[in-house]
């Protein structure tokens, strides 16, 4: 702006300067509307598939929920909660989410120091690291049921390798049955689990120790900080967030687990390895019982979201501690 | 002289060139082999012996004399008689065929040209779908609620659909394709009849059935077939030797198809079963526990069952049997065809025939599969017509041959088909047909006993693996029947 001065010139410029303020004032909140709109504009299809694929069935899931719809008959009446009347007082489903929590709970519980060791041996430097990086993805990236069949052709009693191997080393007489002895299918459809997850937990680990500050390591040694004080005082706080992030996910995916459970065992031996998410499917499917079937992990929904809303809150710390 | 370098241009020039050439290759007509059995006339020279009467010194004497005849003689054989393309000679429209993918590659593939033949001998186009049986029903449920049927399906639930309401009423259909056969068997007519009109095409029986190592039972002093039950088990306890891994029954116990249809032929022997003849639940009776207590005594008492069966899958005896570690184990005709296909060296030691006798008599079990048509189609007269080819006289007869042992006629005309007469395992199937029976017997198809997931093995394996009391176990059993029929006559 020009140097206004006390001359004719100057106050021709503060009019002409205050006459303009106001308009671009206009323009500029103009410009900034435009900008909104062609961002929500970019963000309609992403919104758009969002309410389509996730919103529209989850509304309708609950719809379903407060009615006995069943597969095969399109007319249905609203119930109200005749349905979750009948699954609380339900003891086999019941017994379902129970095992489904303590299956997730012991799984995470298994996948998460694996998954830290295996991220610290892949923070160190030493020669094939890359492809050594590369291979411990593989377990979770093979499509799930191809790995979930192979898992059972090993624990077959009468062609498994495991079995092979174990009456091999003499370690048991007889076969061991790992798929139809109630107290062996859950141990075991939680292995095959655990070998499957914790590849996401050493990934997401290791991310979190690449971004640990070398310096803090050095200033520790310079104290004299043996490696395991090292470990507790700086390792341990700078995975914590990422670490609880990546627990919780895998709480929330591993007992909603289903293709795991149904190749394995279609929740057998008995009722051994019956968790929520096959009651569901064998509700909706086989019982045809729509409605009752929606009304299950709606149910749920209160116990998932005390676990989402701790995810939340580890979140924003993150976000608070960057 | 120096090879070439591979250039960009060269490479991409190639890569279309084949992917030209396969796509040609899949549009490509199909050409089928149409067969016919026919009438032929055979020369045969036979020697006789013949007695006549010869005057020795004078003495009539009857002496034996050999004579050389000439006979000729009429012959049934069956022969390809022409090569059909499939394909509709002007563009008709198209329909969508549903169907379960059996073991046998060949007859997955006869079918798929029956389905196409069918079609274009009547103008329209067909494309085949098949599935694998594991998760087929539940495909279907999500078709039917998401109104994304096919046009024609084999493999329904005619008692369940009926009550939906999504099949359409083929009676007329199934008299003029049973007119065409010989008429249909009993059983398959009492499946698709609901209310006096047929709901479906029977396609094929699949009888279910023991398999016996006659050569480890004639080791320890046993011949095939046994009996009855007592002897069954009897045998089975001689031949089992867990160190030589050697077990005398298989069948698995598990929430699969084999572990379920297994039982129904152990509580049928006992003279239990799920409902009556008037379809009034009668599951829970002492016929039914004795059954449950004899089943399961298989397993945890005598110990004649390998301890993994609890936990094998669909496979799991079939693979027993064909690895030389179960004697005895009851199955479809699928484990014949595996041991035609490759034999482990006992194809000619395995007996077939029905479950040993119990008190209720000798029991087979008879799946199979029946097609609908459904509502939604566009066109019911060209499914029709589908099934019609399907089942016509110069299909079905090679779409049974090339399933081995594993599928059975509907149509009475098939039973004297040299396929199921001549051949020696074939044979013993046939012989065990009478004693086949459906699982809703003595009763009809019922569309709540769908609603029962798995609930034979379920049972079972609460017992063995669970240890729940076995009347506990029947009762349970008895309340998720009686939950679920009321629920279906109320819709």
């Amino acid at each position: 702006m020009a140097d206004t001065g006390s001359d004719a010139a100057g106050q021709l410029q503060r009019i002409a300067a205050r006459r303009l303020g106001p308009q671009r004032a206009r323009r500029r909140r103009l410009r900034i509307g435009e900008e909104a709109l062609i961002g929500y504009l970019f963000l309609l299809p992403a919104i758009l598939i969002l309410a389509v694929m996730v919103g529209y069935p989850a509304l309708a899931g609950l719809w379903y929920s407060f009615s006995n719809k069943m597969i095969g008959f399109p007319k249905f009446k609203f119930v109200g909660l005749e349905n979750y009347r009948e699954l609380v007082g339900e003891v086999t489903l019941r017994e379902a989410v129970l095992r489904s929590f303590t299956y997730a709970g012991i799984a995470v519980s298994i996948k998460l120091p694996i998954g830290l060791a295996v991220a610290l041996i892949l923070n160190q430097r030493f020669r094939g690291r890359g492809p050594a990086r590369g291979l411990v993805l593989l377990p979770w990236s093979l499509p799930l049921v191809v790995s979930v069949l192979i898992w059972s052709w090993m624990y077959n009693d009468l062609f498994g390798v495991f079995n092979f191997l174990l009456m091999k080393s003499g370690l048991i007489k007889v076969p061991l049955n790992f798929l139809g002895e109630a107290k062996l299918a859950l141990p075991s459809v939680m292995l095959t689990n655990v070998w499957r997850g914790f590849p996401f937990f050493a990934i997401n680990l290791l991310a979190g120790l690449q971004a640990v500050p070398d310096e803090l390591y050095e200033a520790a040694r310079v104290d004299g900080a043996s490696r395991l004080q090292s470990f507790r005082h700086i390792t341990l706080p700078g995975v914590r967030t990422v670490a609880m992030i990546v627990s919780l996910l895998s709480f929330v995916w591993t007992s909603n687990d289903f293709t795991t459970f149904w190749v394995l065992t279609k929740g057998g031996p008995g009722t051994a390895t019956k968790t929520f998410p096959v009651v569901t499917y064998e509700t909706a499917f086989m019982a045809l019982e729509l409605g009752k079937a929606a009304a299950i992990p709606v149910l749920l929904i209160p116990l998932f979201s005390v676990l989402i809303v701790l995810l939340t809150r580890a979140v924003s710390r993150r976000e608070l501690e960057r | 002289m120096q090879a070439e370098k591979l250039c960009r241009r060269r490479f991409l020039k190639g890569a279309a060139l084949a992917a030209v050439g396969v796509i040609a290759a899949a549009c490509a007509p199909r050409i089928v082999e149409v067969e016919k059995v026919v009438e032929r006339e055979v020369t045969k020279i036979v020697k006789e012996v013949v007695q006549e009467t010869v005057l020795v010194a004078g003495t009539p004497e009857v002496v034996e004399k050999e004579v050389t005849k000439i006979v000729k003689e009429v012959v049934k054989e069956t022969v390809v008689v022409e090569k059909e393309v499939a394909v509709a000679p002007t563009p008709g429209p198209e329909l969508v065929l549903w169907a379960p993918k059996h073991f046998l590659p060949a007859q997955n593939d006869f079918f798929t040209a029956s389905a196409l033949l069918a079609a274009a001998r009547n103008n329209f186009e067909v494309e085949v779908q098949m599935f694998p049986w594991g998760e087929y029903q539940q495909k279907q449920n999500v078709a039917i609620e998401a109104k994304t049927l096919p046009d024609v399906c084999l493999g329904v639930g005619v008692a369940r659909y009926q009550k939906m309401g999504i099949l359409l009423d083929v009676s007329n259909l199934f008299a003029e394709i049973g007119e065409t056969g010989g008429g249909w068997y009993d059983v398959n007519e009492r499946g698709v009849t609901v209310e006096g009109k047929q709901w479906g095409i029977p396609f094929h029986n699949e009888p279910q059935f023991m398999y016996y190592r006659s050569d480890v039972l004639g080791d320890a002093g046993y011949e095939p077939l046994l009996k009855d039950l007592d002897e069954f088990v009897a045998a089975a306890m001689a031949v089992t030797d867990p160190a030589e891994r050697m077990w005398g029954f298989g069948n698995t116990f598990s929430n699969v198809p084999d572990g379920n249809n297994a039982f129904l032929m152990f509580m049928w022997a006992f003279g239990g079963s799920l409902q009556d003849e008037q379809g009034n639940i009668v599951v829970n009776s002492p016929e039914t526990l004795e059954a449950l207590n004899f089943y399961c005594d298989l397993y945890t008492k005598h110990e004649v069952m390998p301890p993994g069966a609890t936990g094998w899958d669909d496979t799991g005896n079939n693979k027993a049997y064909l690895s030389g570690q179960c004697a005895m184990i009851i199955n479809t005709g699928s484990v014949v065809n595996a041991l035609r296909g490759d034999d482990p060296g006992w194809l000619n030691d395995t007996m077939l025939g029905p479950l040993p006798a119990g008190p209720a008599g000798a029991q087979g079990f008879n799946g199979g599969s029946t097609a609908g048509l459904f509502y939604t189609t566009e066109y019911p007269e060209q499914a029709g017509l589908l099934m019609k080819g399907l089942l016509a006289p110069d299909r079905y007869g090679g779409n049974l041959r090339t399933g081995g042992g594993f599928m059975f006629p509907v149509l009475n005309d098939y039973a004297d088909d040299p396929f199921f007469t001549e051949d020696q395992w074939n044979k013993q199937i046939v012989a065990a047909l009478p004693y086949m029976k459906q699982g809703n017997y003595p009763g009809d198809p019922e569309p709540w006993s769908g609603d029962l997931v798995w609930p034979w093995s379920t049972m079972a394996t609460r017992v063995v693996v669970e240890g729940w009391d076995p009347q506990e176990a029947l009762a349970a059993l008895e309340k998720d029947a009686i939950e679920a029929k009321e629920k279906w006559d109320k819709l």
